[in-house]
């Protein structure tokens, strides 16, 4: 597989003043402000290779958006380096952003005050694109996210959902084979994120394009990235699949049984651990690697007659949680 | 060569499709067009009213008549609406840098200054040039300028290097933006100046404001170095023989090297926000 993205101790610094409050601060500031150095990237390492669609999650201000800036050529490294598919955004921005795709979730790249085909039609003459490839990747586009309805709407008047449907279409009217989405499903709806869901998947099964995605919305990343990275004040904390997050972090199921009768006296598994017992239910909790939940159920079946039963798996935005905190913690 | 040629037509393309979209654009909102057109004559109507007034009270500014001054400041005018159709952009860069616009054109693969500037073709300029030609005839027909193929040229080339002299100047004030983040102050400084410098002979100021407007900020060379030697006047002041080349030169030297400095705050551009 071939090396799509490499990241190689990349850093971001910025220089913040401290700004100190009030009017008697504001005069302060004139003649001597503290200026302080605060690294928003710190030394981060990943390679991704073409087709993956990774999930670049953290929480806010986490660096997500500064990693996805200098990956896109906006920002430059303070030091270490980026490359996309060898080249390097900053340097040869060019070349790079040619076959970079880029939406940002909170601002639309858009010609505010027009119809959404004439910005479509401008994206063509810069990228060069051929009349056959334009009316070939219109045609898809307009199979996935029904542009054809809005195409002659002025930017200005369309809503959230609809000008990320747009966005989203004009970032890959070039048919860019690398693309990076900045919280795309930001503040919309259940059916255009299902629609946008449905675009990322159906891109990345076609033209096997390599995707980055940030986003808060943990359903996203269930259902689109094989990888996550999470990064944390500037540092990658976990790189690896979604599996392994959850069994390294929740390795355990819930199980919760009702019974016809209330037992007379507590109940006790040898191989699942008796969370809660009110009345006739018990919430036990095992091991999934470990335990199956026939074995569970067996053993309770085996002295006691069972009404129903129910499993809760552990959330994955408990999960992430749980990694956010002890990594603030730490830090 | 024929990768040049691509690439200057690729570029030119932009140019025209942008141009027909900033048309369509300022239709959508015919209102504010009408505005400038009934405002932007108004100002300078009141320019040359106020040169007239002065001019009729003592007789003469330096040795420069009333019709004379009004070749200058039409000369001026002409230019200043020139640059503002074709410029305007620069006087954006600072709301570009604090809110993080130049993004959207780090993400196209074509130069950020071309797109920048090529973004928006100012129509509302042209309400500047009406009253621009105006007295610039006036002003021709009173100094007695003869329309010849080759003063029309000259005039024309006078005019198109004062254009890149203001454009030079608003683009190197701008780009103070990337290093303080404003520089709001600095383009309004910038227009008072074009206004003082180019309106009135420069022969009138002091010789160290002379110098400065020659040869730190060219100012002077945006009307009054060509306008003098169309006039066949002497003074003080330096003679640059040609002075319509002069002004191309210099207007074309200083806009590369605002360009450079613009190149170089790109460079240290921090974009905005998540």
């Amino acid at each position: 597989m071939a090396v799509s993205i490499e990241a190689k101790n990349l850093t971001k610094e910025f220089i913040v003043t401290k700004k100190e409050p009030g009017l008697k601060g504001a005069f302060k500031n004139l003649i001597h402000s503290e200026k302080s150095v605060f690294r928003a990237v710190n030394k981060i390492n990943f390679s991704i290779e073409e087709g993956q669609v990774v999930g670049y999650i953290g929480p806010n201000g986490a660096g997500k958006s500064t990693t996805i800036k200098m990956m896109s050529g906006i920002l430059q490294p303070t030091s270490g380096d980026v490359t996309i598919r060898g080249g390097s955004p900053f340097q040869d921005r060019k070349k790079v952003v040619r076959n970079l795709g880029v939406v940002f979730g909170q601002r639309t790249q858009l010609y505010w005050d027009l119809r959404l085909g004439e910005s479509f039609e401008l994206l063509r003459r810069i990228y060069e694109i051929d009349d056959a490839t334009y009316q070939r990747n219109l045609g898809i586009l307009n199979d996935i996210l029904n542009i054809q309805e809005i195409i002659d709407t002025p930017v200005r008047q369309l809503s959230l959902g609809q000008r990320m449907r747009g966005d989203l279409a004009a970032a890959i009217l070039h048919s860019p084979p690398v693309i990076f989405l900045d919280e795309p499903t930001i503040g919309l709806d259940v059916d255009v994120k299902y629609c946008v869901r449905q675009f990322i998947k159906d891109i990345n099964d076609q033209y096997h394009t390599t995707i980055i995605l940030t986003t808060h919305d943990l359903g996203d990343i269930e259902e689109l990235c094989r990888r996550i990275i999470i990064i944390n004040h500037g540092e990658i904390v976990h790189d690896c699949s979604l599996e392994t997050l959850m069994n390294e972090f929740a390795p355990n199921r819930r199980l919760i049984v009702d019974l016809y009768q209330a037992p007379q006296e507590p109940i006790e598994l040898r191989n699942a651990r008796v969370i809660s017992q009110e009345g006739a239910r018990i919430c036990l909790e095992y091991n999934k690697k470990e335990t199956s939940t026939g074995d569970v159920v067996e053993a309770i079946a085996a002295n006691h007659s069972i009404q129903d039963i129910s499993i809760e798996e552990s959330n994955i935005e408990d999960v992430i949680r749980t990694i956010y905190a002890k990594d603030s913690e730490s830090a | 060569m024929k990768k040049l040629l691509h690439s200057i037509w690729h570029h030119l393309s932009i140019v025209f499709f942008n141009f027909k979209l900033t048309v369509q654009s300022q239709m959508e909102y015919p209102s504010f067009l009408v505005g400038w057109l009934l405002a932007n004559p108004l100002q300078f109507g009141f320019g040359i009213l106020g040169i007239f007034i002065i001019v009729s009270n003592f007789g003469s500014i330096g040795d420069w008549g009333f019709q004379e001054i009004t070749f200058l400041y039409g000369i001026s005018v002409v230019s200043h609406g020139l640059t503002v159709v074709l410029f305007i952009q620069t006087w954006n860069i600072e709301y570009s840098v604090r809110y993080g616009e130049f993004d959207r054109y780090m993400l196209r693969p074509l130069g950020v200054f071309f797109q920048m500037i090529t973004s928006y073709i100012n129509l509302i300029g042209l309400t500047d040039m009406i009253p621009g030609l105006v007295i610039l005839i006036y002003g021709c027909v009173g100094v007695g300028f003869e329309p010849t193929p080759l003063n029309l040229f000259k005039l024309l080339i006078t005019i198109l290097g004062a254009v890149l002299i203001r454009g030079a100047i608003y683009l190197l004030s701008g780009s103070v933006a990337f290093f303080t983040k404003s520089s709001g102050a600095l383009i309004e400084v910038d227009s008072k100046l074009f206004d003082a410098v180019s309106m009135y002979p420069v022969s009138i100021y002091p010789k160290g404001v002379q110098i400065l407007f020659t040869y730190l900020f060219p100012i002077a060379f945006i009307s009054f170095y060509s306008a003098r030697e169309f006039l066949g006047k002497t003074d003080g002041l330096p003679m640059f023989g040609n002075a319509y080349l002069i002004t191309l030169l210099v207007g074309a030297l200083v806009f590369f090297l605002a360009y450079l400095f613009f190149q170089w705050g790109l460079s240290r551009y921090e974009s905005s926000g998540s």
